[in-house]
């Protein structure tokens, strides 16, 4: 008994010959509050967006082409949803996946609140279409997004690891500075401050949607993807190669369609769209790969839902496909836009963050509580499987908004646009019942 | 030197700690390596993740030493996370298995 004791205790379903001590592959991630501030921040956006979808629909004024409400509505949903939940993200999710810390975490704090400032600034400014409110809360959240991408850029190259998620995570923040180019060339050009942009500012709004969406949102959840799907199916040993493919066919069509919107050539539109539909493919094969090789068999609801956001985003590239190719493609380019935004990108954000927010949430409230004896789990604060209606909705309602504005038929946007502000809704409900949860901490 | 430590009583308040992800408890998962006692009341555990740059990397290693506290002679303890030998699924007990699915 004693010499049993002295020679220790060894897993019984494993064999370790010998382990080696790591560096701590932990630790580096900035305290759980500094992303979930950013995360509130995105979610109680998603709900302004919901409830302003849904006013601009009763009051029949959505998609009147360059209204001011419309651009404000956009910028609700880029800026203040997507982009405040995504900073959160990026934040926590940089330091798991390249094993690196922030370079300045009090800078990010201090930018979350500034942030909010410039962007309740800028999106009263567009509604009321106040050119010098746009003018200087613009240039405002655009020296916070700077500051975010500066502060990320810095450390990433601190990172170890740089395989093509890497490459993803790095470009999107390098497209996003670019976007930010464009954003405040298009604000000179309406101020009258730069006569140049003002004449012709159709390239330079495509310039800047296409770096923001595609370049930015498009790379951070190609190139996340390969780290949470096989995190939350405990995947391994999967072949990487189609990442590689995703990433550079993902480039080359981001840049040839910037390329079109300044050189009108059917070849370099076809060319884009094709690689677009590549791009969208090998990032599918990718996630298969992944999947293939998973531990955790039940496949759960918020992964169903990166994997339709993913199927959308394939139709997404079709549809480019079938712009390029028609001459009527007008028609079919108005609903694009809103339907790679709630689409692929918005239902991707939902979907994960039903994983995400519960985990820090966890981490936050729960992650000490094992010293009270309680043991407490994440599916304890919020039912995953809850997530189906509302990715049903979302999935639905994006692809009515878009077939609405191909086929031009007003009652098929506004229904579409309900189910997003219903799902958005319930989503919303969703969220707020796990902090409900860990206020009432047992 | 004294062995002081029973290290199936340790194993019994390791069952007690939960991966939050999954819900399974950290020795079923196959995440505790190995457990040494080198001197007198000193506890140390090797132990692993499922994936390098786990999320829930700190509070795991956090709340196994808090659980392997609990048993009876133990006065300090370190707790190691390792990496190599990487986890894998068989590392994992049938009913983990089960569980996940995973055969």
């Amino acid at each position: 008994m004693e010499d049993a004791r002295k020679a220790g205790w060894m897993s019984a379903s494993s064999q370790v010959p010998f382990s080696v001590p790591g560096m701590s592959q932990g630790g580096h991630s900035p305290p759980v509050t500094l992303p979930l501030q950013y995360m509130i921040a995105g979610l109680s956006c998603f709900l302004l967006f919901a409830c302003d979808l849904a006013w601009q629909v009763a009051r029949g004024v959505l998609f009147a082409p360059g209204s001011p409400a419309g651009v404000a509505l956009t910028h609700l949903l880029t800026l203040g949803a997507l982009m405040s939940f995504v900073m959160g993200a990026v934040y926590q999710l940089s330091t798991v996946a390249f094993l690196m810390p922030i370079a300045a975490v009090r800078l990010a704090r201090l930018l979350f609140y500034a942030y909010i400032a410039g962007l309740a600034g800028l999106i009263g400014s567009f509604s009321a279409w106040w050119s010098v409110g746009i003018g200087i809360f613009g240039a405002w959240t655009a020296a916070v997004l700077y500051g975010f991408c500066g502060n990320m850029l810095v450390s990433l190259v601190q990172a170890r690891t740089r395989g093509p998620m890497w490459r993803f995570v790095f470009l999107a923040h390098v497209h996003l500075a670019l976007a930010l180019v464009a954003a405040v060339v298009l604000v000179l050009g309406d101020a009258n401050l730069w006569p140049a942009a003002q004449a012709d500012q159709a390239p330079i709004l495509a310039t800047h949607i296409l770096l923001a969406a595609g370049g930015f949102f498009g790379f951070l959840i190609f190139g996340f993807s390969y780290k949470l799907v096989p995190m939350f199916t405990l995947s391994h040993g999967y072949d990487t190669r189609y990442e590689n493919w995703a990433f550079w066919a993902s480039l080359v069509a981001l840049w040839l369609f910037i390329a079109w919107c300044w050189i009108p050539m059917f070849a370099l539109k076809l060319l884009s769209a094709l690689c677009a539909v590549a791009a969208f493919l090998a990032h599918a094969q990718a996630v298969r790969q992944i999947l293939k090789r998973r531990i955790r068999k039940r496949i759960e609801v918020p992964i169903r839902g990166v994997l339709v956001a993913l199927a959308l985003g394939v139709l997404w590239a079709i549809g480019l496909v079938v712009h390029a190719s028609s001459f009527a493609g007008a028609v079919v380019w108005r609903g694009l836009g809103p339907f790679a935004l709630m689409g692929f990108v918005s239902l991707t954000v939902i979907s994960l963050a039903y994983k995400i927010v519960p985990f820090l949430v966890w981490t936050w409230r729960f992650a000490g509580a094992k010293q009270t004896g309680s043991n407490v789990l994440i599916s304890h604060l919020l039912d995953a499987s809850s997530a189906r209606l509302v990715i049903a909705f979302n999935a639905a309602g994006a692809l009515a908004v878009a077939t609405g504005a191909w086929l031009d038929s007003g009652w098929l946007c506004d229904a579409g646009a309900w189910a997003v502000a219903v799902s958005l809704g319930m989503f919303g409900v969703h969220m707020s019942s796990v902090f409900r949860r860990a206020w009432r901490k047992e | 030197m004294i062995a002081v430590i029973d290290f199936r009583e340790v194993e019994a308040h390791l069952r007690e700690v939960y991966d939050p992800e999954l819900g399974l408890n950290v020795v079923d998962l196959g995440l505790i390596y190995r457990m040494e006692e080198p001197e007198e009341g000193k506890l140390v555990i090797e132990m692993t993740m499922t994936t390098p740059g786990c999320p829930a990397h700190d509070s795991l290693a956090g709340a196994v030493e808090w659980a392997a506290a609990r048993a009876f002679g133990v006065a300090e303890i370190e707790v190691r996370v390792v990496w190599n030998p990487p986890w894998t699924p068989e590392r994992m007990s049938p009913e983990a298995r089960r569980v996940l699915g995973w055969t």
